[in-house]
C-alpha cells in the first residue's frame, strides 16, 4: 500500500483489528478522535471503501467492518520505520497496565502453550529454574481445549511498580547474560529496544542462545535478562521497590552510577539495572526437548490467579 | 579488564576499514561472510547457491570454497564490501540496519522489519535468518517473497561520484545495489538524515538464507572475516571444477 494517505487508511485499519467486534464509521470516527486524529464519519467512510477494494476489511452485518487476514497483515508490516523501537512502547503501555502492588492487582505475564502430557516434566524444570534466581516461580496454570497454557511473571512488571513509585524508566536493552559459578558475570550480546522492528527476547529464542538448563545444572551457561536505566538520584526509591520485588522475579543486579551493569552500557547519571527474565523458565523447557511456544510480555494477570510453582506440583 | 562488547556497527567499520579492493586489477580484500555445511550437503548447497545468484540475491558470484574436517566453509561477498571500496574513495557512507525487504511480482517493494547496526551485537540478517520470517526460495520461485537487505547512508553531494564507483565494481561482479534512493527521499520506506541519500543493498547471506529455508543444516556467519578477491572464483566455474 503506497501514497500519501497511507497513514490515514493505517489508522483506521487499525482501530478495526483492534475492536473485538466489528465496527462502524461512527465509532471509528470517535475512536480516532480520541487519538488525536480529525476524520468525520463520512471521510472514514470513503476510505473504509478503499481498505475494502484494497482487501484488507470487509463488511461484516449491516454497518461493521472487520479486517482480513490481509488487513492484519498489512498493520504487521507497514510504515517501518515507525515500528522501530515498537518494543518500548509495548512495555510503555504494560508499565501503564500493571496495578501489581505486591499484595494484589494486575501482574504483566508471558504466555507459554504446551501439550498436556508435558505439563508435569514442565513445572519441574520451571521450578527448578526459579529456584536458581534465574525466574520468578510465580505461574498460572490454565487447561485450553488442547494445550495447557502457562503464564509467567515479566520482569516489566518491575518497571511498573518503579513507575507507580515515580521512578523514571528507561528500557534499553534485552541481552544474554553469561553466568559463571551460578553468578551473573556479565552480557555476551545485547540488542537495544529501540532499534529493533523485532522484540529482542523472541530475536534471542528463535536463535537459541540461551543456555538455561546449564546455568541451573552446572553453574555456568547463559540467560536472558532485560536492562533499565533510572536517575541516580532515584536510585534509594528505586532499590526499596526492587528489595520487595524480588520475591515475585529472578535476579536482579544494580550497577554502579554511571557504570556499566554486567557489561551493558549505561548513560551517565543513570543506574542500570538486570533483571533476570521470566521467560528464562520456559527457554529451559525448549531446552529439555518439550514442545514449547512463547510469547513474551503478552498479557496481563491477577496475582490472586498465580501460585508459587510447587503449589501445582503437588 | 574486561573487553567491552562489541556492536554490530563497530565490528562492520572496523572490516570497512580493511577493504583494499582493486576491481581493475581484481586483487585485494573484500568483506565475506562464512557458511559451515557438511560434506555430504555441499553439492545441493552450492546448487542452491548458485540458483540464488543467478537470481540476482547475491552481491557477487565469487566464491571461495575451503575444506574444514568434516565440513566445508564457503565464502560468499558481503555488501559490506560496496561501503570499504566507497569509503577508500572518499565517499563517507553509513551502515544503517539489516532488515527484510519484500519484493511483490519483481518489484522491490518495502522494509518489513530491521534492526539497526548500532543496536545489537549479533548480526541482524543473522538474526533474521533464525526468526524465519524470510520468503527467498518463495521470491525465487514466484517473484514475490520476503528477502534479506541492507540500507545504507551517504551525503547527497556524493551522489554521481557514487554512481561511478558502483559502476567500477559491477566490472569486477561486485554488484547488488536494489536502489540508490534520492536526495533526502525514503528508501523502501525507511526515511533518510537531511540532505542525506539512502542506499539498499541486497544481502550477502541470501543464498545461504534459502538454504536454510529448504531445511539445510548450514551454519553462517555474516561479515565474518576478509578474502583475497584472487583467491575467489565464479560459483560456475567451481562446480564445473567439482564434477
Amino acid at each position: 500500500m503506497i501514497g500519501r494517505d497511507q497513514r490515514k487508511l493505517l489508522e483506521i485499519l487499525r482501530v478495526i483489528a483492534e475492536a473485538k467486534r466489528p465496527v462502524g464509521a461512527r465509532t471509528i470516527s470517535d475512536i480516532l478522535s480520541s487519538r488525536g486524529y480529525n476524520l468525520g464519519e463520512r471521510a472514514v467512510r470513503y476510505n473504509l471503501r478503499i481498505l475494502d477494494e484494497l482487501g484488507f476489511t470487509r463488511r461484516h452485518g449491516y454497518s461493521g467492518r472487520i479486517a482480513t487476514p490481509l488487513g492484519m497483515k498489512e498493520l504487521r508490516d507497514a510504515l517501518i520505520h515507525e515500528r522501530i523501537g515498537f518494543v518500548n512502547t509495548l512495555i510503555e503501555e504494560y508499565m501503564l497496565r500493571t496495578t501489581f502492588d505486591l499484595s494484589e492487582g494486575d501482574l504483566v505475564a508471558n504466555i507459554s502453550l504446551i501439550d498436556r502430557n508435558d505439563l508435569d516434566r514442565s513445572l519441574e524444570i520451571m521450578d527448578r529454574v526459579a529456584e536458581a534466581g534465574y525466574s520468578g516461580d510465580l505461574v498460572r496454570v490454565s487447561q485450553r481445549d488442547d494445550c495447557v497454557e502457562i503464564g509467567t511473571v515479566c520482569s516489566i512488571t518491575v518497571d511498573g511498580m518503579l513507575l507507580k513509585a515515580g521512578v523514571p524508566i528507561n528500557t534499553t536493552f534485552a541481552g544474554v547474560l553469561e553466568i559463571r559459578s551460578s553468578e551473573p558475570y556479565r552480557f555476551s550480546d545485547l540488542i537495544a529496544y529501540a532499534g529493533t522492528s523485532i522484540d529482542p527476547m523472541r530475536a534471542f529464542m528463535a536463535r537459541r542462545i540461551a543456555r538455561v538448563m546449564d546455568a541451573v545444572r552446572s553453574g555456568s551457561g547463559k540467560v536472558l535478562a532485560n536492562v533499565r536505566e533510572v536517575p541516580a538520584s532515584a536510585l534509594e526509591d528505586a532499590m526499596r521497590i526492587l528489595e520487595r520485588a524480588r520475591s515475585i522475579v529472578g535476579r536482579i543486579v544494580v550497577g554502579a552510577p554511571g557504570e556499566d551493569v554486567l557489561g551493558c552500557p549505561v548513560a551517565p547519571g543513570r543506574v542500570g539495572i538486570a533483571i533476570c527474565a521470566g521467560v528464562n523458565a520456559p527457554v529451559a523447557v525448549g531446552e529439555c526437548g518439550i514442545r514449547i511456544q512463547t510469547s513474551p510480555i503478552s498479557t496481563t494477570m491477577p496475582y490472586s490467579e498465580m501460585s508459587r510453582i510447587r503449589f501445582y506440583k503437588s | 579488564m574486561q573487553e567491552p562488547l562489541v556492536f554490530a556497527l563497530g565490528r562492520i567499520e572496523s572490516l570497512i576499514h580493511q577493504v583494499s579492493l582493486d576491481p581493475a586489477r581484481g586483487a585485494g580484500r573484500v568483506i565475506t561472510n562464512r557458511s559451515l555445511v557438511a560434506r555430504d550437503d555441499l553439492h545441493e548447497t552450492l546448487e542452491i547457491f548458485k540458483n540464488a545468484i543467478d537470481s540476482g540475491l547475491a552481491v557477487s558470484p565469487l566464491v571461495r570454497l575451503e575444506e574444514a574436517g568434516e565440513r566445508f566453509r564457503i565464502y560468499t561477498v558481503c555488501s559490506m564490501t560496496i561501503d570499504g571500496y566507497l569509503i577508500k574513495h572518499g565517499i563517507p557512507v553509513r551502515p544503517k540496519g539489516g532488515g527484510l525487504i519484500e519484493v511483490i511480482d519483481g518489484e522491490t517493494v518495502r522494509f518489513t522489519d530491521m534492526i539497526m547496526y548500532w543496536a545489537t551485537t549479533i548480526d541482524p540478517l543473522d538474526l533474521l535468518i533464525a526468526q524465519e520470517l524470510t520468503g527467498i526460495c518463495e521470491m525465487m520461485r514466484t517473484g514475490t517473497g520476503r528477502i534479506l537487505g541492507n540500507l545504507h547512508e551517504a551525503p547527497m553531494l556524493s551522489r554521481d561520484t557514487i554512481e561511478d564507483l558502483l559502476d567500477e565494481l559491477r566490472e569486477a561482479g561486485i554488484m547488488g545495489v536494489v536502489e540508490l534512493g534520492e536526495p533526502n527521499m525514503e528508501v523502501l520506506g525507511m526515511p533518510v538524515e537531511r540532505d542525506h541519500l539512502g542506499m539498499a543493498l541486497v544481502g550477502g547471506t541470501n543464498p545461504a538464507a534459502a538454504a536454510v529455508e529448504l531445511g539445510l543444516d548450514i551454519e553462517t556467519e555474516s561479515i565474518s572475516g576478509l578474502t583475497d578477491i584472487s583467491e575467489m572464483c565464479h560459483i560456475e566455474e567451481l562446480m564445473d571444477r567439482m564434477l
